[in-house]
């Protein structure tokens, strides 16, 4: 045999890292799931298949294939070498395959084989089952093959990239992600389509057996989730190589973070879709009646419990004026006949929730879906139409939406004011409060200053001048000053109020109010306008 | 994401059609990741807050270290995060500073690098980019935006031991026993009677315990004031030496600034440069003032400064030199000295304030120019070249 030419000038070896055996056993594995999917519809197609072999085949051949493909890349045989090597390859995988279905016969069909040789070898030895499984390997290797090829591309080699570096050769990394991309889905969805033709009772086939459907659901699931690590782990090749060419140093620990986080958010989001229904148990207006039902149950113990006490008091209140019993019309109330929530549901708790999921899911599509396709057409395109009747009705939904909006605005506004007042731990939000003149003009003016000079020392420890713990107002004002010469009249003056506010019994007027309000927007304003923060002498 | 909708529109479509559960679990795990990890990589970046730690002013020749901290506030941890913050061109190379890192969660991180003040200037360092994605790959990259933050470098200060002004003008002579203004309500001390003395200064009771006459001293009630003008309007310097000879007008306003400073003046200054800070506008007088924080707002404004090519220095010294007190030194630095110079001056002469000048660069018929100055009675010092200024020291 020739031997192979090598050229160590050129290339390193590559060595086997784990992520080039991770990716190895990714690719095993979603070959696997295929080989599952075509074992089912080879037993369907052909009457003779005989099954079982294919899967431990697929992983088999497809852990070869990429294997070969790297030891032929590392080696690069000039001339005929290649084909030699690939001739040399496939007839150990016929090999491989003959002693794999020999052993599945047992003992007596390897006789039987045997003894069959003799007279005529090659009808022998090549039978349809063999072919068969010969076919299906080619399939596999194929594939297999050309996922090794897409990865190959995309693995981390410095001296490649050194060499792009250089312009000497350049790759599109991004293509080739895009194309292994395609290639698990392509690969994915043909099998899915497959699988769920021949899940039909179609009579011309030879086989009547359908395949179970949750089974293969899971190998799907499987083989998807796999496709998606490997999609990950191809997204993290590519920004590295871009890193690598931009010359930006790279924090060490990316790829085994990037690696785990991307496997559990693919194993929970497979979880989930396993859960989440597919169908719906209870219809929509069952789902509602019950949902009232149990709402208006809620509603009637609230309103039980809140009764009670009061019942309790006129009772009392009876007794004390020489009657019995509670007064006429109070009798028949009893809280006792509460409807029997979800009585009419006999389904296990399990499908309610499907069901409530499935119809979540459902109207959530529908709002999303309206709301993109309104927020598209909304405002100016609809004020373009010219026919009369057709443009008030555009006026007018343009006016509600504007109103609509602007409530939701005003709406969130509030909320987001009223929840950070109740937090009201924070600095930030007594400064951003401070703000707000609204909230403060409710205040009477003694608290509007106390607030306001609050959240002004708040803000300026924010930007850097912070009170000192034994200083006085008059000393801070003047650290202040310093600091922003441009607003030390406002900083005085507010002091002077702080002073008036905290330490006086003085009446305070609401001109004194707003006017620390006024004094507090100023110097905000003289901070954020000045150049960089609070002044220093130079040293 | 948009190769992948025909896919979901595929798988939907199979689902339907088909009734089958696997399309429809498949089609759930496919717009889960999707959704999932763009939820995140959005989520997670707006979580970041990133901070960077620099001194905003610094001195020619100096190192400034700028360190970058980041903090990730959310639970979510962020996989990847690219940094790229945009920097000065004179105060580094590459003009930029680029890291990728990964934050878990709650968790920070620092960085650092140096950059140095070549050249006085208003640099702006930033803005900082941080980038980062989902971990397929199947949505667009999310940015967000760090702004800029000042930089100023100072101009070259040189020490100034003296100027050696004449004894009529505040400078060389501060601690004169005549000074120009008392202020009676402010009693600095008491001495011995002279000839000469004002009989109204003849401290009476402290006299009588003393035994001999004492006159009352009193504390001078007018501010030694400085203000200075600085010419930088291309056309007065010569083209060849343009940049040269303004950088050393600067830095001779820069330290004439802190020479006067130290010296308990009030310092203006007025200049007719381009300020950046205003869309290269004339810049604001600063009026005068004493203290540090003063000189540190005057430095500012000469660390920005640069030539422009508006307004000229004499309209402005019409302007704003009736505002200055009587007794006023008014320094002058400009790179031209000519007739309409010594015309302008003159009236501020007469009004009681000190001019000088300090002609910049090589000045033609500068004896002729001294002599005239002398004659109007205003001081000139020439400042040819960075080694006049030494001999200031």
């Amino acid at each position: 045999m020739k031997s192979y030419q090598t050229n160590p000038t050129r290339w390193s070896p590559r060595p086997y890292t784990p992520p080039v055996l991770l990716n190895f056993l990714i690719v095993g594995v979603m070959i696997g799931c295929v080989s599952i999917a075509l074992e089912t519809i080879a037993a369907r197609v052909i009457p003779f298949w005989s099954g079982g072999l294919l899967p431990y085949l697929g992983v088999l051949v497809a852990l070869e294939a990429q294997f070969s493909y790297r030891q032929l890349q590392q080696a690069s045989p000039a001339g005929t070498g290649e084909y030699v090597w690939r001739a040399a390859e496939w007839v150990l995988l016929g090999l491989l395959i003959r002693i794999l279905l020999v052993l599945i016969e047992g003992p007596a069909g390897l006789l039987a084989s045997m003894q069959s040789w003799g007279s005529s070898f090659f009808q022998a030895f090549f039978d349809q089952q063999y072919l068969a499984a010969l076919g299906f390997s080619l399939l596999v290797w194929l594939t297999a093959t050309s996922f090794a090829e897409l990865l190959y591309e995309l693995e981390e080699n410095e001296e490649q990239w050194e060499l792009e570096r250089q312009g000497t050769a350049v790759r599109d990394r991004e293509k080739t992600r895009r194309q292994l991309i395609s290639q698990v889905f392509v690969i994915g969805t043909i099998l899915l389509i497959l699988t769920t033709l021949l899940s039909f009772d179609l009579a011309f086939l030879p086989s009547s057996t359908a395949p179970r459907s949750p089974f293969f659901t899971l190998v799907f699931l499987v083989y998807f989730s796999l496709g998606m690590l490997l999609i990950a782990h191809a997204q993290y090749s590519v920004l590295n190589a871009r890193w690598f060419l931009n010359n930006i140093p790279r924090y060490p620990g990316i790829l085994p973070r990037w690696m785990r986080i991307a496997a559990g958010l693919i194993l929970g989001i497979t979880l989930l879709a396993l859960l989440l229904p597919t169908g719906y148990s209870i219809s929509l207006l069952m789902l509602l009646e019950w949902l009232l039902t149990i709402v208006t149950a809620i509603g009637l113990v609230l309103q039980y419990l809140i009764a009670l006490p009061v019942i309790w008091l006129i009772l009392l209140l009876s007794r004390l004026f020489g009657l019995n019993g509670l007064p006429p019309g109070w009798q028949d109330f009893d809280p006792g006949r509460l409807p029997p929530a979800g009585a009419r549901i006999d389904l296990p708790w399990w499908e309610v929730v499907r069901s409530i999921a499935f119809w979540a899911i459902f109207f959530a599509v529908v709002f999303f879906s309206l709301r993109h396709y309104f927020r598209q057409y909304s405002g100016a395109r609809l004020g373009e139409v010219r026919f009369g009747p057709l443009r008030w009705v555009m006026s007018l939904w343009r006016a509600i939406f504007q109103w609509l909006r602007q409530t939701g605005q005003g709406a969130g506004h509030g909320i987001a004011a009223g929840w950070s007042q109740l937090r009201g731990r924070s600095t930030a939000a007594i400064a951003n409060l401070a703000g707000r003149t609204l909230i403060l003009d409710r205040l009477p003016p003694r608290q509007q200053i106390l607030m306001v000079y609050l959240a002004m020392t708040s803000w300026m420890a924010q930007k850097g001048v912070a009170r000192p713990s034994p200083a006085t107002p008059r000393e801070y004002t003047r650290l202040l000053s310093a600091a922003y010469p441009r607003a030390s009249e406002d900083f005085e003056s507010l002091s002077e109020l702080f002073i008036a506010a905290r330490y006086s019994r003085l009446p305070l007027t609401r001109d004194q109010g707003a006017e620390a309000i006024v004094r507090w927007q100023r110097i905000q304003k003289a901070v954020n306008t000045s150049l960089t923060g609070p002044n220093s002498p130079p040293s | 994401m948009t190769s992948f909708i025909p896919l979901f529109l595929v798988l939907f479509l199979v689902a339907a059609a088909l009734r089958q559960t696997s399309v429809m679990t498949v089609l759930y795990l496919v717009a889960g990741l999707y959704i999932a990890g763009r939820w995140i990589s959005v989520r997670s970046i707006h979580n970041v807050q990133a901070r960077r730690v620099i001194n905003s002013r610094a001195f020619l020749n100096q190192t400034i270290p700028v360190i970058l901290v980041l903090k990730n506030r959310g639970l979510l941890p962020l996989i990847w995060l690219r940094l790229h913050e945009s920097l000065p061109v004179g105060m580094i190379s590459p003009n930029f500073f680029q890291r990728v890192t990964s934050l878990g969660s709650k968790a920070s991180r620092q960085f650092d690098y140096r950059l140095h003040a070549y050249k006085r200037g208003f640099y702006e360092v930033g803005p900082l980019f941080l980038s980062n994605g989902d971990l397929l790959g199947l949505s667009e990259e999310n940015q967000i935006e760090v702004p800029c933050e000042p930089l100023i470098v100072y101009p070259q200060i040189v020490p100034i031991l003296s100027l050696g002004v004449p004894s009529q003008a505040p400078y060389g002579k501060i601690r004169s026993a005549n000074p120009i203004f008392e202020d009676p309500s402010r009693v600095m001390g008491k001495r011995d009677y002279t000839r000469g003395d004002s009989l109204r200064r003849i401290d009476w009771k402290a006299s009588a315990a003393y035994g001999g006459l004492l006159v009352k001293q009193f504390e001078p009630s007018i501010t030694l004031e400085t203000n200075l003008y600085l010419n930088l309007d291309s056309q007065d310097y010569p083209v060849r030496r343009r940049i040269d000879l303004t950088e050393l007008a600067i830095v001779t306003a820069a330290s004439i600034s802190s020479w006067a400073i130290r010296q308990k003046h009030a310092l203006g200054l007025v200049t007719n440069g381009a300020d950046p800070l205003r869309d290269n506008a004339t810049p604001d007088s600063i009026p005068a003032h004493k203290g540090m924080a003063h000189l540190t707002r005057v430095l500012d404004l000469l660390a920005r400064v640069e030539v422009s090519s508006g307004e000229p220095i004499l309209p402005l010294i019409a302007r704003f030199s009736p505002s200055h007190n009587w007794g006023a030194t008014v320094v002058l630095i400009t790179g031209r000295v000519d007739d309409p110079l010594i015309e302008t001056l003159l009236p501020l002469r007469r009004r009681g304030l000190n001019p000088v000048v300090i002609p910049i660069g090589p000045i033609l018929n500068l004896h002729e120019i001294k002599r005239r100055a002398e004659y109007f009675g205003f001081a000139v010092y020439p400042v040819q070249s960075w080694h006049d200024l030494e001999t200031w020291r």
